[in-house]
């Protein structure tokens, strides 16, 4: 199983590679990505009073609370681009030859995602280079914040899954995949609390882990508010991430075996 | 015209065999303007939330024709129907001409659904003409810039980060969310280079229709940028494409 793992990511980067024009772009993408959010936030907090935000967020510090969208983009970027990966194997008719290898299915999505998290890596590296120079960022509790990107990377994982399996039964699933990426930040309140919301969105935003893991994740950044308790939190989100798991595993694996059998045309 | 009409009939026809892409498609304009409203709900902005939103409505029009130019070239190549498109004795400037119209309505169309949304759910008073003046002013720029992207993206794989970069590059610059003298006096004076900045800056100080807003040096250097780019564009696409029609590649 390792060595297929081990050959799916060499694929990906062979391939990646192969593209020099890519490469430098997917090298500035992160810079260029949060210069505008760095920038913004630095215009809000020579522009405006912190009394607003401190009385809904429960903290000053504005510089470390935003970081929190870059943990969004890491965490959006890896889901969606599992999907993607897959959708481009659909479209370069590559994917059926994949499915006749003796590769396991579960090693096809864990070795795209260890590529992304080796991608998203480089790019928290390059972002926080960067946030440290210009805007004067810190983290208030390193530990939780090391639990939270853990779990994050888990949950992005499972959300990627479900984004798979969403492009394996519609085959033209980009908008669908567009739409959930845009809606879900904003029920899961990555860039502001949840109080913000209007209380009929409040109630749905409650119901997603994914509220809970910004929400600790905001917190060992910034010491911003909580819904519940650290230690509640990360009960709630570590037995969800296991259910969740489980269940987009069985999913996965369900409609990739039905896929194995009648092929990409007929499914 | 009939051409034009024939691609608009396609595009049309593509988006009706699949619905749900074409439905959460519009959807997507709602997500960019809501996190807007809450992150000026959360510094006590209210009174400045029309400064806001006229940049990230006319930077949501022009994003919606850049990416959506970037990819018509590239498509055709994957089909295979490029070369034919680049032999046939048209210029291929007219093909990306016609089938950038129906993404130009669309993205048209989720701009006022925006408009509309922000007016009746939040009291803003965005006038859907002002804001489609100022588009006009800056077409010939915006949508040059569009065409050389769509150019740049033709031998290109996976074009998402480098439309993602550009994109990027572009909001950096045009003070979408924050005023650039704010920064820094140089970067603001070299940045008054930049017609993308000007033209959200137009729709910042405009409040309503008339000849005037025309006069100003805004509109003056917003639309002389865009004809020399149009221009330019025009001819180095043309350079291109004869070069294409010798060596049988780019």
């Amino acid at each position: 199983m390792y060595k297929e793992i081990f050959s799916i990511i060499n694929k990906e980067f062979l391939y990646f590679i192969r593209q020099n024009k890519v490469i430098f772009f997917e090298i500035i993408l992160p810079i260029t990505s949060f210069l505008p959010l760095i920038l913004t936030v630095w215009f809000l907090e020579g522009n405006t009073s912190y009394e607003n935000f401190a009385y809904f967020v429960g903290t000053e510090h504005i510089n470390n609370y935003y970081v929190i969208a870059f943990f969004g983009f890491i965490f959006f970027n890896i889901s969606e681009n599992l999907a993607t990966l897959l959708e481009r194997e659909l479209y370069l008719n590559t994917l059926e030859q994949i499915l006749l290898t003796p590769i396991k299915y579960i090693s096809i999505i864990i070795g795209w995602f260890i590529y992304l998290c080796i991608k998203s890596i480089i790019y928290i590296t390059v972002f926080y280079i960067l946030a440290i120079l210009i805007i004067d960022t810190s983290v208030v509790n390193i530990p939780l914040l090391l639990i939270g990107f853990t779990l994050m990377m888990l949950h992005s994982f499972i959300l990627g899954t479900v984004m798979v399996i969403i492009t394996l039964y519609l085959r033209k699933a980009d908008a669908i995949i567009f739409t959930l990426v845009g809606i879900l930040p904003i029920i899961s309140c990555i860039v502001f609390p949840i109080q913000i919301l209007p209380l009929s969105i409040q109630l749905i935003s409650k119901l997603l882990p994914t509220t809970y893991l910004f929400d600790l994740i905001k917190y060992s950044l910034s010491g911003s508010r909580m819904i519940f308790d650290v230690w509640v939190t990360v009960l709630i989100l570590f037995i969800s991430s296991l259910i969740m798991f489980f269940l987009s595993i069985i999913f996965y694996k369900k409609s990739f075996e039905r896929l194995k059998i009648c092929g990409i045309m007929k499914y | 015209m009939i051409e034009m009409f024939q691609n608009l009939k396609i595009s049309f026809l593509q988006d009706y065999r699949y619905r749900s892409n074409f439905i959460f498609g519009m959807l997507t304009p709602i997500f960019t303007i809501i996190p807007i409203f809450f992150t000026v709900r959360l510094f006590n902005l209210q009174r400045e939330i029309e400064w806001y939103l006229k940049g990230i409505v006319i930077w949501f029009f022009i994003s919606q024709i850049i990416w959506g130019n970037g990819v018509i070239l590239k498509r055709e190549k994957d089909r295979g129907t490029l070369e034919q498109l680049l032999l046939v004795p048209k210029n291929i400037i007219y093909f990306v001409i016609n089938s950038s119209i129906y993404f130009i309505l669309k993205a048209y169309v989720s701009m006022v659904f925006i408009i509309f949304i922000s007016n009746i759910t939040f009291g803003t008073q965005l006038s859907v003409l002002m804001i489609t003046y100022i588009l006009l002013l800056g077409f010939p720029f915006y949508y040059s810039l569009s065409m050389l992207v769509s150019f740049l993206c033709i031998n290109v794989h996976n074009l998402f980060p480098i439309l993602q970069v550009i994109l990027a590059s572009l909001m950096i610059f045009s003070g979408l969310t924050y005023d650039i003298s704010f920064f820094s006096q140089f970067i603001y004076s070299v940045n008054r280079l930049n017609s993308l900045y000007h033209m959200i800056s137009l729709a910042r100080i405009s409040n309503q229709i008339n000849v005037a807003i025309i006069l100003t040096y805004e509109a003056l250097y917003l639309l002389i940028t865009g004809v020399i780019s149009l221009i330019l564009v025009i001819l180095l696409t043309n350079r291109y494409i004869r070069k294409f029609k010798i060596n049988g590649r780019f």
